[in-house]
Parts: structure tokens; C-alpha cells; sequence
């Protein structure tokens, strides 16, 4: 039977990593630049809990001192609940520092990945899910 | 006999023969299923809060022939097999995950299994045919499959594994995407599985977290709209079979894709047109946490034969376990910057394949 449940795997997998999913993919793919990773350490101005995507807005400071504002995709809120936030969580004001992927025309904002808050605590933010185009 | 009076007599006549048939002796196999509660007017009860997350998948591996369930022992084994490439490469730690990991496959099976429903018993949702997989597609089907496809290929640049989907305009994207509707009947998605069942003399509402569609199903025998009217959600009537709610839902529209949802989980993307699918609803408690929901597929422009999924509703997940725990759904507001985000970057990715070349 184990072979058998590998082969089972190894078919789940194949429909995973077929066109479909590939097409799926796309939605982040057109959106967001994996290949732009950015770190960025601000302050919560924003914090919008709305299915089927959150957003979280922080002004972050440059090395410049000039401010500017990043919008983070984060993902639903029932999600994000089940993996540890609160709605006390991410208050205006809050310094954090988020992870994530820049958008792909070079703009202010990222599909964020994770968030770390000021006692330490890092939580995912999952924004999305493969698939999404359609979610 | 004007209209009305003649839809009253249809009513009329139904809800006898309806209470007739709920009359009728049971089988033997249904004498053995689990007797759910009678709401105060003597209906089954199905009333609560469920979900209809899980990893089983549309269709049978075709490794398992027609090995239609697992036994208890095979069930853990999978369960555990679903769960780890999710967790081995993308569960955060101290240090943080992976960026190489997780680099190109941002949305993957994570998200979804943050709202994983445990695998049903079945190997497939897929129940008929008994191979546990679609039937083949008639002629009409496969070519209009065969357009999208093609349409698809002229909106996207890149090679594998880097093949990227363009959205040239807000059309290209799906209704869904654009916050108009989502495809009936939900069977697999990413996350936001939560649905709350209600019921009232004459009527079953099922309310979906999900685009906060909510569908009101009247039982007392009256006739569908006109068949020229279409509908994103179909027109549906029902009745008791038993303990059974049965539904017959059409009057869909071809500007709706039938199921065209994420495949992550097993799913296809079918994409074709809904315009002409009837389907056949069957909503039965099997124990005291679980419904079992039946759908037959009817569409013989598409397919060769008519086709049946079984998903189990389930009220015993932590995350849904009261009305409050469906949030509510503000497509547009949350969405708003996906389309501007899409359309922008799919310039930025046409400007650069076509310096490219």
C-alpha cells in the first residue's frame, strides 16, 4: 500500500505541477516580482481586515529620511486569525517589519509573506493561494 | 387560468406528492444511516455552520484504479502524505523560512492547508463514473476547451518553467477575480470554505462565506423561472426524499465558468461554459457533524454522461463553529489593488519579453 500512496503522491503531484497550476500561479506571477524580495521595517497606519484579502499600509522611514508609504497584501482575515493574529494585533502605530515580494511595475507595494511584531513574534501573512487568479 | 393560479395548483400538487413520497417505506440501507433531529415543524434538520474544505481530490489518481475508499490505516497514511510537502518547506520557524523554498511557488498548498479539511473517506469526490473521474468530453465540450486553451496561450509569455499570464484588460480576468460571482456548486477553493445552513417552514437557505452569496431554496413544489431567464446563481427548488433534501438548480449562465477554480487541490481547470448544466443537489446528514453533498452533473452539450461528486460538510472543524466565524466578504475593497497591480505588471512583463525578442 505504501508504494501504492507514493504513486498516489506522485499523481497528486503530477496535477500540481501540470499546466493547470502553472496557469493558477499567475496571478501572483503578474502581479508581484519573486525575484524582488524586500524587507521593510515601518509603522502601521492602516489596517484593512477584509476577505478575500487584507491590506496592511505602513510608512516606512529611508535611509534618506524620507517617508514612504508600502500597501501589503496579507491574506483573509479568518486565515490570518487561525495562524495566531488578533484583531488587537496590528494596531496604527504598531513598528513591524514585514517580508515580502515588491510589486512587479516597481510601485510601493508588496504581497507580504510574513509580519514580526514588537514583542518578537513573527506570524505568516499568506496572502493568497495558488490557484488565484480566481481568489 | 391565469399563471398564477396555475403555478399554485403545480404548488399544490407537488407538495402532495412530495409528502407522499416522504411517505414511502425506506430502504434498508437508508434504515441503517444516522436519523438526524426534526426541526419544530418536522423537518430534517440540517441547520448549522460547516465547512466544505478538503484535500481529497476531484478526481482518482488513475494509480488506484477503481479502489473507491480507503481503509483506516491507508486514510492516515494519505492524511499524513497531504500534510508534508506543505509544512517540510514552508512551516515558518524562528530563523524564518526558506526564501529559496518558497521563491516562485509564494501562493502554494500552505495556504490552502491553514484551511484543510481532512481527507474524506473516498478517494476521490468523483463517485461516478466509478473510476472516480470525469467522463470524457463530447465533441462540442473538447472544442470549446481547446479555444480556451489557445486563447490562453496568445495572453502569455515566457518558457516553462517561467511561463507567465498576461491581463492585458480587466476581461481577461475571471468573473470571480472581478468580484462578480463565483461558480456554483462550491466544491473545492482555496480558503473561505465556511458555509451556515438555516431553515424555515417552506424554505433552505445556504449561506456561503465566500462572495457572501446566499442561496434561498423554496420546497413547496413551485416550478422553475423561465427557462430564458439566467442566473450567476442558477434558480433552485427543492424537496425532501427522506431525510434528503433534494435539489434540482438551473437557469445557469454561459458568462459563468463551471468550476473553473484553482486546481491546487486536484481540481481542473475546466472552464467551460455553464449555460447549459442542470444539477441535481443531494444533501444528506450522515452523523451528527457531517453532510454528505451530492452533486450530479447534467450537461450533455459537454458531457458524455452525467457525473457525481460527494464532498463532506463538516461541522466539527475549530474554525467554523458559529455564524461569527464566516467573516464577512468585501471583494471589491480587498481586491481593488490586485486589478491594478495585474494590469500594470502584466505591461511590465509584455515591455520585457518583447525587448527580448
Amino acid at each position: 500500500m505504501r508504494k501504492e500512496l507514493k504513486l498516489l503522491c506522485a499523481s497528486a503531484g503530477g496535477l500540481l505541477l501540470g499546466t493547470t497550476i502553472a496557469q493558477a500561479h499567475h496571478a501572483f506571477a503578474a502581479e508581484f516580482d519573486a525575484a524582488r524580495p524586500v524587507e521593510l521595517r515601518g509603522i502601521v497606519t492602516r489596517m484593512e481586515w477584509i476577505n478575500p484579502h487584507s491590506w496592511i499600509t505602513i510608512d516606512i522611514t529611508t535611509d534618506e529620511g524620507a517617508v514612504e508609504t508600502w500597501e501589503i497584501e496579507a491574506g483573509a482575515p479568518n486565515a490570518m486569525f487561525r495562524r495566531g493574529f488578533t484583531r488587537d494585533s496590528l494596531p496604527v502605530g504598531t513598528e513591524v517589519v514585514v517580508r515580502g515580494y515588491q510589486a512587479r511595475d516597481g510601485s510601493q507595494r508588496a504581497n507580504g509573506r510574513d509580519v514580526t511584531l514588537p514583542d518578537g513574534e513573527r506570524l505568516f501573512l499568506g496572502a493568497s493561494r495558488p490557484g488565484d487568479a480566481a481568489d | 387560468m391565469n399563471a398564477r393560479t396555475i403555478t399554485s395548483r403545480f404548488a399544490l400538487t407537488s407538495g402532495l406528492l412530495l409528502g407522499m413520497m416522504t411517505q414511502l417505506p425506506t430502504t434498508a440501507q437508508e434504515t441503517d444511516r444516522w436519523t438526524p433531529d426534526r426541526t419544530a415543524w418536522g423537518d430534517p434538520n440540517l441547520q448549522g455552520v460547516y465547512t466544505f474544505s478538503t484535500l481529497t481530490p476531484l478526481e482518482r489518481p488513475e494509480a488506484l484504479g477503481n479502489k473507491a475508499t480507503y481503509t483506516a490505516e491507508e486514510l492516515a497514511e494519505a492524511e499524513l502524505q497531504s500534510i508534508i510537502p506543505a509544512t517540510a518547506a514552508e512551516t515558518p520557524t524562528a530563523e524564518g523560512s526558506n526564501d529559496d523554498n518558497l521563491r516562485g511557488n509564494e501562493y502554494n498548498a500552505f495556504w490552502a492547508s491553514n484551511e484543510k479539511g481532512r481527507l474524506a473517506e473516498r478517494t476521490s469526490l468523483i463517485v461516478d463514473p466509478p473510476n472516480g473521474r470525469l467522463p470524457p468530453l463530447t465533441e462540442r465540450g473538447q472544442q470549446i476547451y481547446d479555444e480556451r486553451v489557445a486563447e490562453l496561450a496568445t495572453r502569455q509569455v515566457g518558457e516553462e518553467p517561467n511561463i507567465y499570464t498576461l491581463y492585458d484588460t480587466w476581461e481577461d480576468h475571471p468573473v470571480y477575480t472581478r468580484c462578480v460571482a463565483r461558480s456554483m456548486p462550491r466544491v473545492q477553493q482555496g480558503y473561505n470554505h465556511g458555509l451556515q445552513v438555516l431553515q424555515t417552514p417552506g424554505y433552505v437557505v445556504i449561506y456561503y462565506e465566500s462572495q457572501h452569496d446566499t442561496r434561498v431554496i423554496p420546497l413547496d413544489g413551485r416550478p422553475h423561472i423561465d427557462s430564458s431567464i439566467r442566473q450567476w446563481n442558477g434558480d433552485a427548488r427543492g424537496h425532501w426524499e427522506g431525510d434528503t433534501l433534494v435539489v434540482d438548480w438551473q437557469n445557469f449562465t454561459d458568462k459563468q465558468f463551471f468550476m473553473s477554480i484553482p486546481p491546487a487541490i486536484g481540481l481542473r481547470n475546466i472552464s467551460l461554459p455553464q449555460g447549459n448544466i442542470r444539477l441535481v443537489e443531494r444533501l444528506t446528514k450522515v452523523d451528527e457533524n457531517t453532510i454528505d453533498y451530492e452533486v450530479t452533473v447534467h450537461d450533455p452539450t459537454t458531457w458524455t454522461q452525467p457525473w457525481t461528486l460527494i464532498v463532506p460538510w463538516r461541522a466539527d472543524d475549530p474554525s467554523y463553529q458559529s455564524p461569527v466565524d464566516l467573516y464577512e466578504f468585501g471583494c471589491h475593497e480587498g481586491n481593488y489593488r490586485m486589478m491594478e497591480n495585474s494590469l500594470r505588471g502584466s505591461r511590465v512583463l509584455r515591455e520585457t519579453y518583447t525587448e527580448a525578442e
